[in-house]
């Protein structure tokens, strides 16, 4: 499980580790770096930022699916609870002594 | 019925049926036909209670409760339509969704309207499903649950546990045929399946009898599915 009710939550943070462990190795001292025709440690700061904003951007999916499966949830044991309401201002009635129910009528024939 | 306690009464009947038309899953989940008369092989579904005349006397604080028996009818004609057909041969589920969705495309596949189709689930399991990946999702346009299949809305009804008993019904609305007593509404287009008849019981008391009067056919054999979850 993530930081919400989504799923993707937790496999972000590797990604997150990592992205900030290249960015940090893309400044260290040029001469690990030497050898190389290319400026290696700009791609390597790049790259970390790219994989910074790929784990931004699913900790955000994570979010919106968790926040929507919350919402989901919610409506459910709404209608739950607005059946137990109902039903519960029926047997305060019943309680009251004031009414009283007889043998059910299901499953008469007429 | 003295006029004193008429109108109080009035209000009680119009909110009974009331709450019975806003809580009623049979008018979707089956196909219905009223008739005016009944030949013995139809079912009285309802429930029957005494109850003071003095809580309707206009001195008295408005009566709050009495509504329920709307639901509570509206409840057991679902009871009762599931104790009818959920005997039916069931398939045990392992919950997994590619079952679910086979399941409910065998349904459709048989449904003569594609939106004649509706499952009705449990309201614990229906919890977990919602965090799963069942495609089950909150749909404001129909203020209700749908399952998604080939880009059609399914409604799902929930139920309470100890009628469905775990069971999972995928349900075509034409695969049962309801015939119902036809009544007299007070609220509406006048024509209801919901009877609340009120005799004075003496000087104190009122019987109220709430019912439903139904006779269920089954049409289509392939358009009911009924999965199964093993209890643990």
């Amino acid at each position: 499980m993530g930081i919400t009710d989504g799923n993707l939550g937790a496999l972000t943070y590797p990604y997150i580790l990592l992205a900030l462990g290249l960015f940090i190795s893309g400044f260290s001292p040029s001469e690990h770096f030497e050898g190389y025709d290319v400026p290696v440690h700009y791609g390597i700061i790049v790259l970390g930022i790219l994989i910074f904003l790929y784990g931004l951007i699913m900790i955000r999916i994570d979010y919106w699916i968790g926040r929507k499966h919350s919402e989901n949830k919610n409506k459910l044991q709404e209608a739950e609870l607005e059946e137990y309401k109902l039903k519960s201002r029926l047997v305060k009635l019943q309680n009251s002594a004031k009414i009283k129910e007889l043998p059910s009528l299901t499953g008469k024939k007429i | 019925m003295t006029s004193d306690i008429s109108e109080r009464l009035k209000l009680s009947i119009q909110a009974i049926h009331s709450t019975f038309n806003r809580t009623d899953k049979l008018s979707h989940i089956t196909n219905l036909h009223p008739v005016e008369t009944t030949d013995g092989k139809f079912t009285k579904v309802g429930v029957a209670f005494r109850i003071e005349r003095l809580l309707f006397e206009p001195s008295e604080p408005p009566l709050v409760g009495l509504e329920e028996y709307g639901s509570v009818v509206a409840n057991a004609e679902i009871d009762y339509l599931l104790n009818n057909f959920l005997s039916a041969k069931s398939e045990i589920w392992d919950l997994s969704p590619s079952v679910f969705s086979q399941s409910v495309s065998a349904v459709f596949s048989h449904a003569q309207e594609k939106d004649s189709v509706s499952i009705i689930m449990p309201y614990e399991i229906g919890y977990d499903l919602i965090d799963k990946n069942y495609g089950i999702r909150w749909d404001n346009e129909t203020n209700g649950f749908v399952y998604m299949n080939n880009g059609t809305k399914i409604r799902i009804y929930h139920m309470r546990d100890e009628t469905l008993r775990n069971k999972f019904l995928i349900i075509d609305k034409n695969a049962i045929k309801t015939e119902f007593k036809k009544q007299i509404s007070p609220i509406g287009n006048g024509v209801s399946r919901l009877d609340v008849e009120v005799k004075e019981i003496g000087a104190l008391q009122l019987r109220f009898e709430i019912k439903t009067v139904l006779k269920f056919h089954l049409q289509n054999a392939n358009g009911i599915k009924i999965l199964e979850i093993p209890a643990k």
